[in-house]
């Protein structure tokens, strides 16, 4: 069953059109997203969560419409995401920034004492248990990227976004996260991913689109859209392709 | 410099705070019975009103991080209503303070919808007419409002000595109120999430938070303490007009005590009101010429803003300006 429908998606800035007809559906696999830099991935992201509104066309999460939902009621009906530049609640702990969320994000009533209890598990599982009572402002970009899924993780979404995990990391924490987000897809959970790292998202993506100036221009497995000369194209220009 | 660091650490910062503020609290109950000196419980009295209007302006300008710059005009309609309500219908100040309290949340409920749309400096500026409105607003109502000319209310039925005491007890509950709402806010849900609003608010937005509904609740509550003890004040002045009770003054009083205490702490703009609203006055009294207490408490908010920009309480906690 598709967890997430985009169906004739529109998204205009003024004269840009940074998405165009966009339409496509992520179940509960890996879905990668690639394109050049400034091809709509992060503008998709905000539609789908309810940070802009499309112009046209419509979300469905799991058949229901969530089309300009503001992105609280988005984050509780179960999508979670992380943010390409890390957005950290800077002066609390690491520990308060997940709490915070799980206070707030989520549908199901959990007592403070369970949620504790659940906040520290998913602090364990990422790896930021021994800065629980650190303030965010002291984590490094490794651990800041680790915080966002943990934030993201809290609420049981149904579907994670994730936005460029991958860049400005060193070869061994891209590892690292990267076989964190397939340990929280085995969950169950399914996963959008946004990733300019090849390395990483060749790897861990079942299925890649690929956006170029608002457009959805190529789809399939990673080795199909690696080939595909509308994608070489798109990154490297006209005559190599 | 750093004995002193730690030894106020000590009072203040562990788990010593808990006797530290009970011993404060017993000694300012008693200090009527201790002081027949009308002067020190009027200072305090007076003192007790700027340190609830800093307090109230904490929550949304401390913990939420909406910098308010109009909070003078929840003190001003806090007074009037309670003026107006004592002088046409005769009704108690001690009960319609609280009314005042809630004229001020149904104002701030009109104001914060669309001006907490707004961020940093926009929301500053907007705010920053809400005084000068009000107080041109009353000014112009001459019926209901006395105009210029202001308005006088009954003196209280009580010989001076009394009457300053009942009202330095009053002034005081409404004080401690405050601080508790803001102590409970410190350790609730509720506050916490105002204060990842204040970190980053798309973030809190995203993860869950309702942000546009927290903001404007802690508004109200932020409105709700200045305009209770102005209401109070007005009965206590038994004289207000427009020119006094909505001086933009009073906003920055609340700005720059929360800044110079630590904006976003329970403490904070308790400890900057009391340090500040203290200095201010002795330079008055040492100092006879005009303007002298605003000359010298400008000098501290400016060295404030270079040294300590994380207040008193910021600088104590171990946090530097840097972040």
């Amino acid at each position: 069953m598709s967890l997430l429908k985009v169906i004739n998606c529109w998204k205009l800035f003024g004269g840009l059109k940074a998405l165009q007809n966009v339409n496509f559906e992520a179940d509960q696999g890996i879905l990668g997203i690639i394109g050049p830099n400034g091809a709509g991935k992060t503008t998709l992201f905000n539609v789908i969560t309810g940070v802009y509104k499309p112009d046209k066309g419509k979300v469905f999460l799991k058949n229901r419409d969530i089309t300009g939902l503001s992105p609280h009621t988005i984050r509780r009906l179960g999508i979670s995401r992380t943010f390409q530049i890390p957005r950290p609640f800077i002066n609390e702990t690491v520990f308060e920034n997940v709490l915070a969320a799980g206070f707030f994000g989520r549908v199901d009533k959990v007592s403070k004492k369970e949620l504790i209890e659940e906040t520290e598990k998913i602090l364990e599982f990422v790896g930021l248990i021994d800065k629980r009572d650190e303030e965010a402002s002291s984590l490094n970009i490794h651990q800041r990227k680790l915080l966002e899924i943990a934030r993201g993780l809290i609420t049981k979404p149904i579907l994670l976004l994730v936005d460029e995990i991958a860049s400005g990391l060193t070869p061994a924490e891209v590892d690292n996260v990267v076989s964190l987000i397939k340990k929280v897809n085995e969950k169950g959970i399914g996963v959008i991913w946004i990733e300019h790292v090849m390395r990483a998202i060749m790897k861990a993506a079942e299925r890649i689109i690929v956006l170029d100036y608002g457009k959805i221009i190529s789809e399939g497995s990673p080795e199909k859209v690696a080939k595909d000369p509308l994608v070489i194209r798109a990154y490297l220009g006209e005559e190599i392709a | 410099m750093s004995f002193t660091r730690s030894l106020i650490k000590k009072c203040l910062v562990s788990k010593n705070k808990k006797y530290v503020v009970f011993i404060l609290t017993a000694l300012t109950l008693s200090l009527p019975l201790l002081s027949s000196e009308i002067f020190y419980i009027d200072f305090l009295l007076v003192l007790f009103m700027y340190a609830t209007i800093a307090v109230g302006w904490n929550i949304i300008g401390g913990y939420t991080g909406y910098v308010s710059f109009g909070h003078v005009a929840f003190f001003g309609l806090g007074a009037y209503t309670t003026a107006i309500l004592l002088v046409r219908f005769g009704l108690s100040p001690f009960v319609t303070c609280i009314l005042g309290g809630v004229v001020a949340i149904v104002f701030a409920l009109l104001i914060g919808i669309p001006t907490l749309k707004l961020k940093g400096a926009y929301f500053a500026i907007a705010t920053l007419g809400l005084g000068f409105v009000l107080q041109l607003l009353f000014l112009n109502l001459g019926s209901l409002t006395g105009g210029g000319e202001g308005l006088s209310l009954p003196l209280p039925p009580w010989d001076i000595k009394t009457s300053v005491e009942i009202f330095y007890y009053a002034m005081f509950i409404v004080f401690l109120a405050s601080v508790l709402t803001t102590y409970w806010l410190e350790h609730s849900r509720f506050g916490l999430a105002l204060k990842c609003i204040r970190d980053d608010e798309l973030s809190a937005e995203t993860s869950g938070i309702p942000t546009a509904k927290l903001k404007t609740m802690a508004f109200l509550l932020s409105a709700f303490f200045p305009a209770v003890s102005g209401g109070l004040f007005s009965y206590y002045a038994t004289y207000i007009d427009p020119i006094t009770v909505f001086d933009p003054k009073i906003s920055m009083y609340a700005i720059v005590f929360s800044m110079l205490g630590g904006s976003g702490s329970v403490l904070g703009p308790v400890i900057g009101s009391i340090i500040l609203y203290s200095v201010a006055q002795t330079a008055r009294y040492l100092i006879t010429a005009p303007g002298v207490d605003v000359m010298v408490f400008s000098a501290i908010a400016v060295a404030v803003i270079i040294y300590l920009p994380e207040g008193i309480v910021g600088f104590l906690k171990g946090r530097s300006g840097a972040k």
